[in-house]
Protein backbone atom coordinates (compact mmCIF):
# COMPACT_ATOMS: atom_id res chain seq x y z
CA UNK A 1 0.00 0.00 0.00
CA UNK A 2 2.89 2.31 0.84
CA UNK A 3 4.38 1.57 -2.58
CA UNK A 4 1.05 2.35 -4.23
CA UNK A 5 0.82 5.78 -2.57
CA UNK A 6 4.38 6.65 -3.50
CA UNK A 7 3.56 5.61 -7.08
CA UNK A 8 0.57 8.00 -7.03
CA UNK A 9 2.71 10.80 -5.63
CA UNK A 10 5.40 10.26 -8.27
CA UNK A 11 2.75 10.24 -11.06
CA UNK A 12 1.32 13.52 -9.74
CA UNK A 13 4.74 15.15 -9.65
CA UNK A 14 5.62 13.94 -13.15
CA UNK A 15 2.39 15.26 -14.64
CA UNK A 16 2.52 18.45 -12.57
CA UNK A 17 6.06 19.26 -13.70
CA UNK A 18 5.23 18.68 -17.37
CA UNK A 19 2.04 20.75 -16.98
CA UNK A 20 4.03 23.61 -15.40
CA UNK A 21 6.46 23.49 -18.32
CA UNK A 22 3.60 23.46 -20.86
CA UNK A 23 1.78 26.28 -19.10
CA UNK A 24 4.89 28.47 -18.98
CA UNK A 25 5.06 28.52 -22.77
CA UNK A 26 1.36 27.90 -23.50
CA UNK A 27 -0.50 29.77 -20.82
CA UNK A 28 1.90 32.67 -20.20
CA UNK A 29 3.52 33.12 -23.63
CA UNK A 30 0.60 31.96 -25.82
CA UNK A 31 2.32 28.94 -27.43
CA UNK A 32 0.41 25.86 -26.29
CA UNK A 33 2.04 22.71 -27.65
CA UNK A 34 3.66 19.35 -27.03
CA UNK A 35 7.19 20.65 -26.39
CA UNK A 36 7.27 19.53 -22.74
CA UNK A 37 6.51 15.90 -23.57
CA UNK A 38 9.04 16.03 -26.41
CA UNK A 39 11.66 17.38 -23.98
CA UNK A 40 10.66 14.67 -21.49
CA UNK A 41 11.22 12.05 -24.18
CA UNK A 42 14.58 13.47 -25.26
CA UNK A 43 15.88 13.76 -21.70
CA UNK A 44 14.42 10.38 -20.69
CA UNK A 45 16.10 8.64 -23.61
CA UNK A 46 19.36 10.55 -23.04
CA UNK A 47 19.39 9.31 -19.42
CA UNK A 48 18.51 5.75 -20.42
CA UNK A 49 21.09 5.55 -23.23
CA UNK A 50 23.82 7.06 -21.02
CA UNK A 51 23.24 4.56 -18.23
CA UNK A 52 22.36 1.40 -20.20
CA UNK A 53 24.39 1.71 -23.42
CA UNK A 54 27.39 3.70 -22.15
CA UNK A 55 27.22 2.56 -18.48
CA UNK A 56 27.73 6.15 -17.31
CA UNK A 57 27.38 7.02 -13.59
CA UNK A 58 23.89 8.26 -12.67
CA UNK A 59 24.94 11.85 -11.95
CA UNK A 60 26.67 12.09 -15.33
CA UNK A 61 23.58 10.62 -16.99
CA UNK A 62 21.41 13.23 -15.26
CA UNK A 63 23.70 15.96 -16.55
CA UNK A 64 23.60 14.54 -20.09
CA UNK A 65 19.79 14.39 -19.93
CA UNK A 66 19.44 18.01 -18.82
CA UNK A 67 21.96 19.17 -21.45
CA UNK A 68 19.98 17.27 -24.11
CA UNK A 69 16.76 18.98 -22.95
CA UNK A 70 18.50 22.39 -23.00
CA UNK A 71 19.79 21.77 -26.53
CA UNK A 72 16.28 20.88 -27.60
CA UNK A 73 15.09 24.15 -26.04
CA UNK A 74 17.64 26.07 -28.11
CA UNK A 75 16.61 24.23 -31.30
CA UNK A 76 12.90 24.81 -30.67
CA UNK A 77 13.41 28.49 -29.83
CA UNK A 78 15.28 29.02 -33.11
CA UNK A 79 12.89 27.07 -35.29
CA UNK A 80 9.24 26.90 -34.27
CA UNK A 81 8.59 29.16 -31.27
CA UNK A 82 8.11 32.22 -33.50
CA UNK A 83 5.31 30.50 -35.42
CA UNK A 84 1.59 31.31 -35.10
CA UNK A 85 0.07 29.46 -32.07
CA UNK A 86 -1.84 26.95 -34.25
CA UNK A 87 1.24 26.30 -36.37
CA UNK A 88 3.38 25.95 -33.21
CA UNK A 89 1.00 23.29 -31.85
CA UNK A 90 1.19 21.33 -35.10
CA UNK A 91 4.96 21.77 -35.45
CA UNK A 92 5.65 20.61 -31.88
CA UNK A 93 3.35 17.66 -32.54
CA UNK A 94 5.33 16.87 -35.71
CA UNK A 95 8.62 17.05 -33.76
CA UNK A 96 7.21 14.68 -31.14
CA UNK A 97 5.99 12.21 -33.77
CA UNK A 98 9.35 12.38 -35.58
CA UNK A 99 11.16 11.67 -32.32
CA UNK A 100 8.91 8.67 -31.51
CA UNK A 101 9.31 7.33 -35.05
CA UNK A 102 13.09 7.66 -34.83
CA UNK A 103 13.25 5.90 -31.46
CA UNK A 104 11.02 3.16 -32.90
CA UNK A 105 13.34 2.49 -35.81
CA UNK A 106 16.93 2.90 -34.65
CA UNK A 107 18.87 0.12 -32.91
CA UNK A 108 20.71 2.12 -30.25
CA UNK A 109 17.43 3.20 -28.63
CA UNK A 110 16.20 -0.39 -28.34
CA UNK A 111 13.60 -0.07 -31.10
CA UNK A 112 9.89 -0.52 -30.26
CA UNK A 113 10.74 -2.53 -27.12
CA UNK A 114 12.90 0.29 -25.76
CA UNK A 115 15.62 0.02 -23.13
CA UNK A 116 15.19 -1.95 -19.93
CA UNK A 117 16.92 -2.35 -16.57
CA UNK A 118 17.75 1.33 -16.30
CA UNK A 119 19.74 1.74 -13.07
CA UNK A 120 18.07 4.01 -10.54
CA UNK A 121 18.66 2.36 -7.20
CA UNK A 122 21.62 4.57 -6.25
CA UNK A 123 20.80 8.24 -5.85
CA UNK A 124 23.44 10.63 -4.57
CA UNK A 125 25.29 7.78 -2.89
CA UNK A 126 22.13 6.50 -1.15
CA UNK A 127 20.86 3.02 -2.02
CA UNK A 128 17.11 3.49 -2.52
CA UNK A 129 14.40 1.82 -4.64
CA UNK A 130 13.36 3.21 -8.05
CA UNK A 131 10.15 4.93 -6.90
CA UNK A 132 11.90 6.65 -4.02
CA UNK A 133 14.79 7.79 -6.17
CA UNK A 134 12.34 9.12 -8.81
CA UNK A 135 10.39 10.83 -6.03
CA UNK A 136 13.55 12.47 -4.67
CA UNK A 137 14.60 13.63 -8.12
CA UNK A 138 11.12 14.90 -8.98
CA UNK A 139 10.61 16.71 -5.69
CA UNK A 140 13.94 18.53 -6.15
CA UNK A 141 13.05 19.41 -9.76
CA UNK A 142 9.52 20.50 -8.80
CA UNK A 143 10.84 22.71 -5.97
CA UNK A 144 13.43 24.36 -8.23
CA UNK A 145 10.81 24.68 -11.00
CA UNK A 146 8.26 26.19 -8.64
CA UNK A 147 10.80 28.68 -7.29
CA UNK A 148 11.71 29.76 -10.84
CA UNK A 149 8.12 29.88 -12.06
CA UNK A 150 6.63 31.55 -9.00
CA UNK A 151 9.31 34.23 -8.92
CA UNK A 152 8.77 34.81 -12.65
CA UNK A 153 4.98 34.70 -12.47
CA UNK A 154 4.59 37.34 -9.74
CA UNK A 155 2.23 40.08 -10.89
CA UNK A 156 4.85 42.80 -10.37
CA UNK A 157 7.57 40.78 -12.15
CA UNK A 158 8.81 42.27 -15.41
CA UNK A 159 9.31 38.81 -16.91
CA UNK A 160 5.66 37.86 -16.34
CA UNK A 161 4.43 41.14 -17.78
CA UNK A 162 6.64 40.75 -20.84
CA UNK A 163 5.37 37.17 -21.34
CA UNK A 164 1.75 38.32 -21.04
CA UNK A 165 2.33 41.22 -23.40
CA UNK A 166 3.69 38.82 -26.02
CA UNK A 167 0.75 36.46 -25.40
CA UNK A 168 -1.97 39.10 -25.50
CA UNK A 169 -0.71 41.43 -28.20
CA UNK A 170 2.23 40.11 -30.21
CA UNK A 171 2.11 42.93 -32.80
CA UNK A 172 2.59 45.73 -30.28
CA UNK A 173 5.23 43.65 -28.44
CA UNK A 174 7.17 43.26 -31.70
CA UNK A 175 6.90 46.99 -32.38
CA UNK A 176 8.13 47.84 -28.86
CA UNK A 177 11.80 47.88 -27.74
CA UNK A 178 11.13 44.55 -25.99
CA UNK A 179 13.51 41.80 -27.18
CA UNK A 180 10.72 39.29 -27.81
CA UNK A 181 13.06 36.76 -29.43
CA UNK A 182 15.35 36.35 -26.43
CA UNK A 183 12.41 36.44 -23.97
CA UNK A 184 10.73 33.59 -25.84
CA UNK A 185 14.05 31.75 -26.17
CA UNK A 186 14.59 31.87 -22.39
CA UNK A 187 11.01 30.77 -21.73
CA UNK A 188 11.47 27.88 -24.18
CA UNK A 189 14.71 26.87 -22.46
CA UNK A 190 13.08 26.74 -19.00
CA UNK A 191 10.10 24.93 -20.59
CA UNK A 192 12.36 22.21 -22.01
CA UNK A 193 14.49 21.84 -18.86
CA UNK A 194 11.37 21.36 -16.70
CA UNK A 195 9.92 18.90 -19.23
CA UNK A 196 13.27 17.10 -19.36
CA UNK A 197 13.41 16.79 -15.57
CA UNK A 198 9.94 15.24 -15.59
CA UNK A 199 11.04 12.82 -18.33
CA UNK A 200 14.03 11.65 -16.29
CA UNK A 201 11.65 11.16 -13.34
CA UNK A 202 9.37 9.00 -15.51
CA UNK A 203 12.27 6.83 -16.71
CA UNK A 204 13.75 6.40 -13.20
CA UNK A 205 10.35 5.42 -11.77
CA UNK A 206 9.52 2.91 -14.54
CA UNK A 207 12.99 1.42 -14.90
CA UNK A 208 12.51 1.21 -18.66
CA UNK A 209 11.81 3.50 -21.57
CA UNK A 210 10.01 2.82 -24.84
CA UNK A 211 8.70 5.07 -27.64
CA UNK A 212 5.16 4.61 -26.32
CA UNK A 213 6.18 6.09 -22.94
CA UNK A 214 6.13 9.59 -24.47
CA UNK A 215 3.33 9.26 -27.02
CA UNK A 216 0.19 11.27 -27.79
CA UNK A 217 -1.61 9.80 -24.76
CA UNK A 218 0.86 11.47 -22.38
CA UNK A 219 0.65 14.74 -24.34
CA UNK A 220 -3.13 14.76 -24.00
CA UNK A 221 -2.82 14.00 -20.28
CA UNK A 222 -0.49 16.99 -19.81
CA UNK A 223 -2.78 19.25 -21.83
CA UNK A 224 -5.72 18.04 -19.72
CA UNK A 225 -3.90 19.02 -16.52
CA UNK A 226 -3.11 22.48 -17.97
CA UNK A 227 -6.70 23.09 -19.13
CA UNK A 228 -8.16 21.63 -15.91
CA UNK A 229 -5.93 23.83 -13.72
CA UNK A 230 -6.48 26.93 -15.85
CA UNK A 231 -4.32 28.01 -18.79
CA UNK A 232 -2.03 30.83 -17.65
CA UNK A 233 -2.79 30.19 -13.99
CA UNK A 234 -0.60 29.71 -10.94
CA UNK A 235 2.16 27.03 -11.05
CA UNK A 236 0.73 25.58 -7.81
CA UNK A 237 -2.60 24.96 -9.55
CA UNK A 238 -0.82 22.68 -12.02
CA UNK A 239 0.14 20.40 -9.13
CA UNK A 240 -3.46 20.47 -7.88
CA UNK A 241 -4.75 19.71 -11.39
CA UNK A 242 -2.37 16.78 -11.78
CA UNK A 243 -3.41 15.43 -8.38
CA UNK A 244 -7.09 15.58 -9.40
CA UNK A 245 -6.45 13.90 -12.76
CA UNK A 246 -4.29 11.13 -11.29
CA UNK A 247 -6.92 10.41 -8.62
CA UNK A 248 -9.79 10.41 -11.13
CA UNK A 249 -7.96 8.05 -13.51
CA UNK A 250 -6.98 5.79 -10.61
CA UNK A 251 -10.62 5.61 -9.53
CA UNK A 252 -11.42 4.43 -13.07
CA UNK A 253 -9.11 1.46 -12.55
CA UNK A 254 -11.49 0.20 -9.86
CA UNK A 255 -14.39 0.20 -12.36
CA UNK A 256 -15.98 -3.13 -13.18
CA UNK A 257 -14.20 -3.70 -16.48
CA UNK A 258 -11.81 -6.26 -17.84
CA UNK A 259 -8.20 -5.56 -16.77
CA UNK A 260 -7.12 -4.93 -20.38
CA UNK A 261 -9.82 -2.26 -20.76
CA UNK A 262 -8.58 -0.15 -17.82
CA UNK A 263 -5.92 1.73 -19.84
CA UNK A 264 -8.30 2.70 -22.68
CA UNK A 265 -10.99 3.62 -20.11
CA UNK A 266 -8.53 5.97 -18.39
CA UNK A 267 -7.61 7.55 -21.74
CA UNK A 268 -11.31 8.02 -22.62
CA UNK A 269 -11.79 9.66 -19.22
CA UNK A 270 -8.81 11.99 -19.73
CA UNK A 271 -10.03 12.99 -23.21
CA UNK A 272 -13.56 13.56 -21.85
CA UNK A 273 -12.26 15.82 -19.06
CA UNK A 274 -10.20 17.77 -21.62
CA UNK A 275 -13.12 18.19 -24.02
CA UNK A 276 -15.55 18.96 -21.19
CA UNK A 277 -13.40 21.75 -19.76
CA UNK A 278 -12.61 23.22 -23.19
CA UNK A 279 -16.31 23.27 -24.08
CA UNK A 280 -17.90 24.31 -20.77
CA UNK A 281 -15.22 26.03 -18.68
CA UNK A 282 -12.17 27.18 -20.57
CA UNK A 283 -10.79 28.99 -17.50
CA UNK A 284 -10.37 25.67 -15.72
CA UNK A 285 -10.23 25.67 -11.91
CA UNK A 286 -8.44 28.98 -11.47
CA UNK A 287 -7.13 30.29 -14.77
CA UNK A 288 -7.30 33.98 -15.64
CA UNK A 289 -9.77 35.53 -18.08
CA UNK A 290 -7.51 36.25 -21.04
CA UNK A 291 -8.01 39.62 -22.67
CA UNK A 292 -6.08 41.47 -25.32
CA UNK A 293 -4.21 44.60 -24.36
CA UNK A 294 -4.01 45.10 -20.58
CA UNK A 295 -0.71 43.29 -20.06
CA UNK A 296 1.12 45.59 -22.48
CA UNK A 297 -0.41 48.65 -20.83
CA UNK A 298 0.63 47.37 -17.39
CA UNK A 299 4.18 46.77 -18.64
CA UNK A 300 4.52 50.30 -20.03
CA UNK B 1 9.07 -8.08 -57.53
CA UNK B 2 9.05 -4.65 -59.15
CA UNK B 3 5.63 -5.20 -60.74
CA UNK B 4 4.15 -6.24 -57.40
CA UNK B 5 5.78 -3.25 -55.72
CA UNK B 6 4.39 -0.90 -58.38
CA UNK B 7 0.90 -2.31 -57.95
CA UNK B 8 1.02 -2.06 -54.13
CA UNK B 9 2.36 1.50 -54.36
CA UNK B 10 -0.41 2.51 -56.77
CA UNK B 11 -3.07 1.11 -54.43
CA UNK B 12 -1.49 2.88 -51.44
CA UNK B 13 -1.38 6.15 -53.42
CA UNK B 14 -5.05 5.87 -54.42
CA UNK B 15 -6.11 4.97 -50.87
CA UNK B 16 -4.06 7.83 -49.41
CA UNK B 17 -5.55 10.22 -51.99
CA UNK B 18 -9.09 9.18 -51.10
CA UNK B 19 -8.50 9.50 -47.35
CA UNK B 20 -6.55 12.76 -47.60
CA UNK B 21 -9.25 14.28 -49.85
CA UNK B 22 -11.86 13.50 -47.21
CA UNK B 23 -9.68 15.01 -44.50
CA UNK B 24 -8.94 18.08 -46.65
CA UNK B 25 -12.64 18.66 -47.30
CA UNK B 26 -13.60 18.21 -43.63
CA UNK B 27 -10.75 20.44 -42.40
CA UNK B 28 -11.46 23.25 -44.84
CA UNK B 29 -15.18 23.21 -44.10
CA UNK B 30 -14.60 23.11 -40.31
CA UNK B 31 -11.93 25.87 -40.58
CA UNK B 32 -9.35 23.95 -38.53
CA UNK B 33 -7.34 20.73 -38.85
CA UNK B 34 -10.13 18.28 -38.13
CA UNK B 35 -8.19 15.39 -36.57
CA UNK B 36 -11.62 14.11 -35.51
CA UNK B 37 -12.21 13.13 -39.16
CA UNK B 38 -9.97 10.14 -38.37
CA UNK B 39 -12.97 8.85 -36.37
CA UNK B 40 -14.81 8.14 -39.64
CA UNK B 41 -11.84 6.09 -40.85
CA UNK B 42 -12.19 3.69 -37.90
CA UNK B 43 -15.95 3.92 -37.34
CA UNK B 44 -16.97 2.77 -40.84
CA UNK B 45 -14.97 -0.48 -40.97
CA UNK B 46 -15.74 -1.32 -37.33
CA UNK B 47 -19.46 -0.79 -37.87
CA UNK B 48 -19.33 -2.84 -41.06
CA UNK B 49 -17.48 -5.62 -39.21
CA UNK B 50 -19.93 -5.63 -36.31
CA UNK B 51 -23.12 -5.50 -38.42
CA UNK B 52 -22.10 -7.96 -41.16
CA UNK B 53 -23.19 -10.86 -38.95
CA UNK B 54 -26.88 -9.94 -38.87
CA UNK B 55 -27.40 -7.88 -42.02
CA UNK B 56 -26.39 -8.02 -45.65
CA UNK B 57 -23.36 -6.31 -47.14
CA UNK B 58 -25.31 -3.38 -48.65
CA UNK B 59 -27.26 -2.65 -45.46
CA UNK B 60 -24.08 -2.82 -43.34
CA UNK B 61 -22.24 -0.49 -45.73
CA UNK B 62 -25.20 1.91 -45.70
CA UNK B 63 -25.28 1.92 -41.87
CA UNK B 64 -21.51 2.46 -41.69
CA UNK B 65 -21.40 5.29 -44.22
CA UNK B 66 -24.62 6.88 -42.90
CA UNK B 67 -23.10 6.98 -39.41
CA UNK B 68 -19.94 8.63 -40.77
CA UNK B 69 -21.97 11.28 -42.60
CA UNK B 70 -24.04 12.01 -39.45
CA UNK B 71 -20.81 12.16 -37.42
CA UNK B 72 -19.37 14.69 -39.87
CA UNK B 73 -22.47 16.90 -39.83
CA UNK B 74 -22.56 16.77 -36.02
CA UNK B 75 -18.88 17.63 -35.70
CA UNK B 76 -19.22 20.60 -38.06
CA UNK B 77 -22.13 21.98 -36.04
CA UNK B 78 -20.23 21.45 -32.76
CA UNK B 79 -17.19 23.32 -34.14
CA UNK B 80 -19.43 26.17 -35.33
CA UNK B 81 -21.11 26.45 -31.91
CA UNK B 82 -17.74 26.44 -30.12
CA UNK B 83 -16.38 29.13 -32.46
CA UNK B 84 -19.38 31.29 -31.64
CA UNK B 85 -18.70 30.68 -27.92
CA UNK B 86 -15.18 32.08 -28.41
CA UNK B 87 -13.09 28.94 -28.84
CA UNK B 88 -9.75 29.72 -30.52
CA UNK B 89 -8.19 27.67 -33.32
CA UNK B 90 -5.71 26.00 -30.96
CA UNK B 91 -8.50 24.95 -28.60
CA UNK B 92 -10.56 23.50 -31.48
CA UNK B 93 -7.47 21.60 -32.63
CA UNK B 94 -6.98 20.14 -29.14
CA UNK B 95 -10.67 19.18 -28.91
CA UNK B 96 -10.37 17.51 -32.30
CA UNK B 97 -7.29 15.52 -31.21
CA UNK B 98 -8.96 14.55 -27.93
CA UNK B 99 -12.08 13.35 -29.79
CA UNK B 100 -9.95 11.14 -32.04
CA UNK B 101 -8.02 9.74 -29.06
CA UNK B 102 -11.27 9.09 -27.14
CA UNK B 103 -12.88 7.31 -30.09
CA UNK B 104 -9.81 5.13 -30.67
CA UNK B 105 -9.71 4.12 -27.01
CA UNK B 106 -13.46 3.50 -27.04
CA UNK B 107 -12.94 1.23 -30.06
CA UNK B 108 -10.21 -0.65 -28.16
CA UNK B 109 -12.56 -1.06 -25.18
CA UNK B 110 -15.38 -2.40 -27.37
CA UNK B 111 -13.48 -4.59 -29.84
CA UNK B 112 -10.14 -5.25 -28.15
CA UNK B 113 -6.66 -3.98 -29.04
CA UNK B 114 -5.96 -6.69 -31.64
CA UNK B 115 -6.75 -6.08 -35.29
CA UNK B 116 -9.70 -7.89 -36.86
CA UNK B 117 -10.29 -9.08 -40.41
CA UNK B 118 -13.39 -7.95 -42.32
CA UNK B 119 -13.61 -11.20 -44.25
CA UNK B 120 -13.60 -14.78 -42.93
CA UNK B 121 -12.09 -16.52 -45.95
CA UNK B 122 -8.87 -15.72 -47.81
CA UNK B 123 -9.46 -14.04 -51.15
CA UNK B 124 -9.37 -15.99 -54.42
CA UNK B 125 -6.35 -15.50 -56.67
CA UNK B 126 -7.19 -13.88 -60.02
CA UNK B 127 -3.71 -13.83 -61.51
CA UNK B 128 -0.54 -15.52 -60.31
CA UNK B 129 2.82 -15.34 -62.05
CA UNK B 130 6.43 -15.31 -60.83
CA UNK B 131 6.43 -11.53 -60.63
CA UNK B 132 2.85 -10.69 -59.75
CA UNK B 133 0.02 -12.06 -57.62
CA UNK B 134 -3.37 -10.37 -57.86
CA UNK B 135 -6.20 -11.46 -55.57
CA UNK B 136 -9.86 -10.61 -56.08
CA UNK B 137 -9.73 -8.40 -52.98
CA UNK B 138 -6.76 -6.46 -54.32
CA UNK B 139 -8.45 -5.97 -57.68
CA UNK B 140 -11.72 -4.84 -56.07
CA UNK B 141 -9.91 -2.31 -53.87
CA UNK B 142 -7.83 -1.04 -56.81
CA UNK B 143 -10.88 -0.54 -59.03
CA UNK B 144 -12.96 1.00 -56.21
CA UNK B 145 -10.18 3.41 -55.23
CA UNK B 146 -9.55 4.45 -58.83
CA UNK B 147 -13.30 4.95 -59.36
CA UNK B 148 -13.52 6.93 -56.10
CA UNK B 149 -10.65 9.26 -57.02
CA UNK B 150 -12.08 9.73 -60.53
CA UNK B 151 -15.54 10.53 -59.08
CA UNK B 152 -13.99 13.03 -56.67
CA UNK B 153 -12.12 14.70 -59.51
CA UNK B 154 -15.33 14.91 -61.57
CA UNK B 155 -17.28 16.34 -58.63
CA UNK B 156 -14.46 18.82 -57.93
CA UNK B 157 -14.02 20.03 -61.50
CA UNK B 158 -17.43 19.62 -63.15
CA UNK B 159 -20.32 19.58 -60.66
CA UNK B 160 -22.17 22.49 -59.04
CA UNK B 161 -21.17 21.19 -55.59
CA UNK B 162 -17.52 21.22 -56.70
CA UNK B 163 -17.80 24.82 -57.91
CA UNK B 164 -19.45 25.84 -54.62
CA UNK B 165 -16.74 24.04 -52.60
CA UNK B 166 -13.96 25.66 -54.63
CA UNK B 167 -15.55 29.04 -53.99
CA UNK B 168 -15.78 28.19 -50.28
CA UNK B 169 -12.07 27.30 -50.22
CA UNK B 170 -11.19 30.62 -51.90
CA UNK B 171 -13.38 32.99 -49.86
CA UNK B 172 -16.31 32.13 -47.63
CA UNK B 173 -17.08 35.86 -47.21
CA UNK B 174 -17.46 36.33 -50.96
CA UNK B 175 -19.81 33.35 -51.06
CA UNK B 176 -21.87 34.65 -48.13
CA UNK B 177 -22.18 38.09 -49.74
CA UNK B 178 -23.52 36.44 -52.89
CA UNK B 179 -26.35 34.94 -50.83
CA UNK B 180 -25.14 31.31 -50.48
CA UNK B 181 -25.95 29.48 -47.26
CA UNK B 182 -22.31 29.04 -46.20
CA UNK B 183 -23.18 27.25 -42.95
CA UNK B 184 -25.18 24.60 -44.84
CA UNK B 185 -22.45 24.23 -47.45
CA UNK B 186 -19.85 23.75 -44.70
CA UNK B 187 -22.01 21.10 -43.02
CA UNK B 188 -22.52 19.28 -46.33
CA UNK B 189 -18.80 19.52 -47.11
CA UNK B 190 -17.78 18.12 -43.71
CA UNK B 191 -20.35 15.31 -43.90
CA UNK B 192 -19.12 14.49 -47.42
CA UNK B 193 -15.50 14.52 -46.20
CA UNK B 194 -16.30 12.16 -43.31
CA UNK B 195 -18.20 9.93 -45.78
CA UNK B 196 -15.17 9.76 -48.11
CA UNK B 197 -12.97 8.87 -45.13
CA UNK B 198 -15.48 6.14 -44.21
CA UNK B 199 -15.23 4.67 -47.73
CA UNK B 200 -11.42 4.88 -47.56
CA UNK B 201 -11.50 3.17 -44.15
CA UNK B 202 -13.61 0.28 -45.45
CA UNK B 203 -11.35 -0.19 -48.50
CA UNK B 204 -8.24 0.00 -46.31
CA UNK B 205 -9.66 -2.57 -43.89
CA UNK B 206 -10.68 -4.87 -46.76
CA UNK B 207 -7.10 -5.01 -47.96
CA UNK B 208 -5.39 -5.11 -44.58
CA UNK B 209 -7.22 -5.47 -41.27
CA UNK B 210 -9.28 -3.22 -38.98
CA UNK B 211 -7.06 -1.69 -36.29
CA UNK B 212 -8.72 0.54 -33.65
CA UNK B 213 -5.72 2.93 -33.77
CA UNK B 214 -5.52 3.39 -37.54
CA UNK B 215 -7.40 6.72 -37.49
CA UNK B 216 -4.44 8.59 -36.07
CA UNK B 217 -2.02 7.68 -38.89
CA UNK B 218 -4.51 8.77 -41.50
CA UNK B 219 -5.19 12.06 -39.66
CA UNK B 220 -1.46 12.85 -39.72
CA UNK B 221 -1.38 12.04 -43.45
CA UNK B 222 -4.40 14.33 -43.93
CA UNK B 223 -2.71 17.21 -42.07
CA UNK B 224 0.38 16.85 -44.28
CA UNK B 225 -1.74 16.82 -47.44
CA UNK B 226 -3.72 19.88 -46.30
CA UNK B 227 -0.47 21.74 -45.54
CA UNK B 228 1.30 20.74 -48.74
CA UNK B 229 -1.57 20.90 -51.24
CA UNK B 230 -1.73 24.72 -51.58
CA UNK B 231 2.03 24.78 -52.24
CA UNK B 232 1.67 22.36 -55.15
CA UNK B 233 -1.78 23.05 -56.63
CA UNK B 234 -4.77 24.31 -54.64
CA UNK B 235 -7.63 21.93 -53.85
CA UNK B 236 -8.16 18.30 -54.79
CA UNK B 237 -5.36 17.99 -57.42
CA UNK B 238 -2.83 19.27 -54.87
CA UNK B 239 -3.93 16.63 -52.35
CA UNK B 240 -3.53 13.84 -54.93
CA UNK B 241 -0.03 15.06 -55.90
CA UNK B 242 0.94 15.39 -52.22
CA UNK B 243 -0.10 11.78 -51.62
CA UNK B 244 1.97 10.72 -54.63
CA UNK B 245 5.02 12.46 -53.10
CA UNK B 246 4.47 10.83 -49.70
CA UNK B 247 4.04 7.37 -51.22
CA UNK B 248 7.22 7.71 -53.32
CA UNK B 249 9.28 8.78 -50.26
CA UNK B 250 7.76 5.96 -48.21
CA UNK B 251 8.66 3.48 -50.94
CA UNK B 252 12.25 4.77 -51.09
CA UNK B 253 12.61 4.52 -47.31
CA UNK B 254 11.14 1.03 -47.13
CA UNK B 255 13.49 -0.16 -49.90
CA UNK B 256 16.64 1.01 -48.12
CA UNK B 257 15.79 0.77 -44.41
CA UNK B 258 14.09 -1.77 -42.17
CA UNK B 259 11.11 -0.80 -40.02
CA UNK B 260 7.98 1.29 -40.35
CA UNK B 261 8.71 4.77 -41.79
CA UNK B 262 5.17 6.03 -42.46
CA UNK B 263 5.40 9.16 -40.30
CA UNK B 264 8.98 9.89 -41.35
CA UNK B 265 7.94 9.80 -45.01
CA UNK B 266 5.21 12.34 -44.28
CA UNK B 267 7.58 14.65 -42.37
CA UNK B 268 10.33 14.34 -45.00
CA UNK B 269 7.83 15.20 -47.70
CA UNK B 270 6.71 18.31 -45.79
CA UNK B 271 10.33 19.43 -45.31
CA UNK B 272 11.11 18.86 -49.01
CA UNK B 273 8.01 20.74 -50.13
CA UNK B 274 8.82 23.68 -47.85
CA UNK B 275 12.45 23.72 -49.05
CA UNK B 276 11.56 23.61 -52.75
CA UNK B 277 8.52 25.86 -52.83
CA UNK B 278 9.81 28.70 -50.63
CA UNK B 279 12.60 29.74 -53.07
CA UNK B 280 10.04 29.52 -55.90
CA UNK B 281 7.73 31.86 -54.00
CA UNK B 282 10.60 34.33 -53.54
CA UNK B 283 11.44 34.18 -57.25
CA UNK B 284 7.76 34.79 -58.07
CA UNK B 285 7.82 37.87 -55.83
CA UNK B 286 10.98 39.18 -57.55
CA UNK B 287 9.54 38.66 -61.05
CA UNK B 288 6.26 40.30 -59.97
CA UNK B 289 8.21 43.31 -58.66
CA UNK B 290 10.13 43.62 -61.94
Amino acid sequence: MKGYFSYLLVSMLQLGLMAQATDLLGGHCGKLGFGAVLAAGVAGYAYAISTVVFAAPILWALLVALVAASLLGIVLSHTIVALHPDAYLLASFAFQMAFIEMMNNVDWSGGPLGLRQIPSSVFGGLAVEATTSSFLFLIISATVGLLVLVSGARRESGVARAHHWIRDDILSALASPLDTRSIMARACLVHCILGGAAGVGVVIAQGYVAPRTFDLGLSLKVLTVVVLSGVGGSPFLMLLGSAILVLVTELASFAFTAPEAVGPLQQVLVSSVLIGFLVFRRRGIGGPVLESGPSSELFE
Amino acid sequence: MWLQLALDTTITWLLYSLAASGFHLASTCCRHFAFAAGMAFITAPLLLWSTLGWSGMSLSAAIALGSCICLGAGYCRLAAVLRVKGCRGTQLLIISLALLAASENLAIMLTGAASVSLWDKPSAVVLSTDRLVITRQLLTVLVSCAAGVLCLWLVWSRSLLGIALRALFESRWNLALRGYNVRLLETIGTAFGFGILGVAGILWASLLRVRPVMGFDIAVLGVAAVLAAPLIKPGFPGVVWSCMGIVVIRLALSLYFDGDWNLTAILLFLILIAAFTAPRAVLRQISAAQ
